[in-house]
């Protein structure tokens, strides 16, 4: 991606308009030193879409939200939020100010315990919620790695069945759509799972032929790692592989992963992880 | 053992950006929040927390989530105060860009039966009672937006609220609208590009 192409990019992606695939690409850009105007354009860009929050009816959000916020922060150093110069003042007298001191001091035992358990209760929440949003945000990129998945088809050479098999499991609604990253450089996957019709394909790009290893393909089912075959990336990186219907008879796999394993693979998997992926919940 | 693994959304690359008067003074707050200073995350939320509520029940229509959203937007950015780069934008553009990715996520999560329920789907809820502590340089701001709004055309406008507050991709938008995605990708630029003109020619006003 040239710098001209993302500052192209940069309004949609301040809008969030970018497919994953685009917003990826705009990332590793962005990621990279040396550029023309760039991050001048997403400031831009962010601080108009930002804007559009101006826009809307004033609302202020009701007091007890501040007061979770500082639970959840833990009971020590307690800030509350500044109020306007005036107001306060106005409010309160240094006898009710002094009686709130004492009172405070009747209940801060009470409170401080009061405030743990909000806090460790809250933390739980945050930790559960942060995994179910990243659950839904995978679920929401299906659409975007299908197109994605079906741009790398195009770029795979050959094995015209491979390529139908996968063209079909696109087509069919009850096909689950499996992205896998990578934990390091740039390669990706998409794997097309249909459980009912016992057919999967995995089609990948950016995969760097190897000719000290082979990449090996595995279904995980809880501890278990089930080797599904090796993927064999073509010069251009691209790779693309059917799955045995066999693999799918006990049902949908929890994961899918490749390794880079010793050439010829293995039954279990000894090498580094190169693409991983959990299957959306349905 | 395999270890799943989930990259990171974002990377921050320092760059850096000019920051009028009041955005400086906000990314000095979110300097001190990062070193662990409370007082400057309720002076943030001081400044911020209603747009943060305003956003979020712009998307999800449902007081109590969006006070839920509030939450979790300033307790992220608390978490996440040192990763603010100042070249991607202003302080209110990050905790905005926390809160509507948040609430987007949970709008994704409802069900559509529990999002009927919690507010008429597609349409904002009532507009809240101006508060008092509203300043005037605020409504003014507000005003000038709605006018800028005002004058998009309403396809331009259109598919970008449909990207910014529903999520939409730019696909999804051609499929939701019917137009071809060229088209779509320049109504969403056109229509940013005319609400940057309000930032000034040098960037932020």
């Amino acid at each position: 991606m040239t710098c001209a192409e993302f500052q192209e990019l940069a309004p949609l992606w301040a809008a969030g308009a970018l497919s994953a695939e685009d917003h990826a690409a705009c990332e590793a850009h962005f990621a990279q030193p040396g550029h023309d105007g760039c991050a001048e354009a997403l400031a831009r860009a962010n601080d108009a879409a930002a804007l559009l929050v101006e826009a809307l009816p004033a609302a202020r959000p009701p007091k007890h939200v501040w007061t979770a916020i500082e639970a959840a922060l833990g009971p020590e150093a307690s800030a509350t939020p500044r109020a306007r110069p005036g107001v306060w003042r106005e409010r309160f007298a240094w006898g009710a100010a002094a009686a709130a001191v004492l009172a405070v001091g009747l209940q801060a035992r009470s409170n401080r315990k009061l405030a743990d358990e909000i806090g460790r209760v809250r933390e739980q929440r945050a930790v559960a919620e942060q995994t179910h949003a990243d659950d839904a945000r995978a679920l929401t990129d299906v659409r975007a790695a299908r197109d994605g998945c079906a741009r790398d088809l195009e770029r795979v050479n050959g094995r015209l069945s491979a390529r139908e098999e996968a063209l079909s499991l696109l087509a069919a609604p009850s096909t689950s759509v499996v992205q896998l990253a990578a934990p390091q450089g740039d390669a990706r996957a998409t794997a097309l799972v249909n459980v009912g019709q016992r057919r999967a394909v995995i089609v990948a790009s950016a995969l760097a032929p190897r000719s000290d290893g082979d990449y090996e393909l595995w279904l995980i089912r809880g501890d278990r790692k089930i080797a599904a075959g090796l993927l064999k990336p073509e010069a251009s990186g691209a790779a693309l592989a059917t799955l045995e219907p066999e693999l799918l008879a006990e049902g949908p796999p929890d994961a899918v992963a490749v390794t880079l394993e010793a050439l010829g693979g293995g039954v279990q998997p000894k090498g580094p992880i190169v693409l991983v992926g959990t299957m959306p919940k349905t | 053992m395999l270890q799943l693994a989930i990259s990171p959304r974002y990377s921050s690359p320092p760059m850096p950006g000019p920051l009028n008067d009041e955005e400086t003074a906000a990314a000095r707050l979110v300097q001190r929040a990062a070193g662990g200073d409370r007082r400057a995350l309720a002076e943030l939320y001081e400044l911020h927390g209603g747009r943060a509520y305003a956003l979020a029940l712009r998307i999800l229509h449902a007081p109590h989530d969006a006070e839920e959203i509030v939450q979790e937007t300033f307790l992220e950015a608390w978490r996440r105060a040192a990763q603010y780069d100042p070249g991607r934008g202003a302080p209110a553009a990050w905790l905005c860009t926390i809160a509507r990715t948040r609430a987007l996520d949970r709008l994704r999560s409802r069900s559509v039966g529990s999002r009927t329920l919690d507010g008429a789907a597609g349409e904002p809820p009532p507009a809240p009672p101006p508060t008092p502590l509203e300043t005037a340089e605020r409504r003014e701001t507000r005003e000038r937006v709605n006018v800028a709004l005002g004058t998009l055309p309403p396809e331009q406008r259109l598919a970008l609220e449909l990207a910014y507050f529903e999520g939409l991709t730019q696909t999804e938008i051609a499929a939701r609208t019917g137009d071809p995605l060229g088209t779509v990708k320049t109504r969403v630029r056109l229509a940013l590009e005319k609400l940057a003109g309000l930032l000034g020619p040098g960037g932020r006003s």
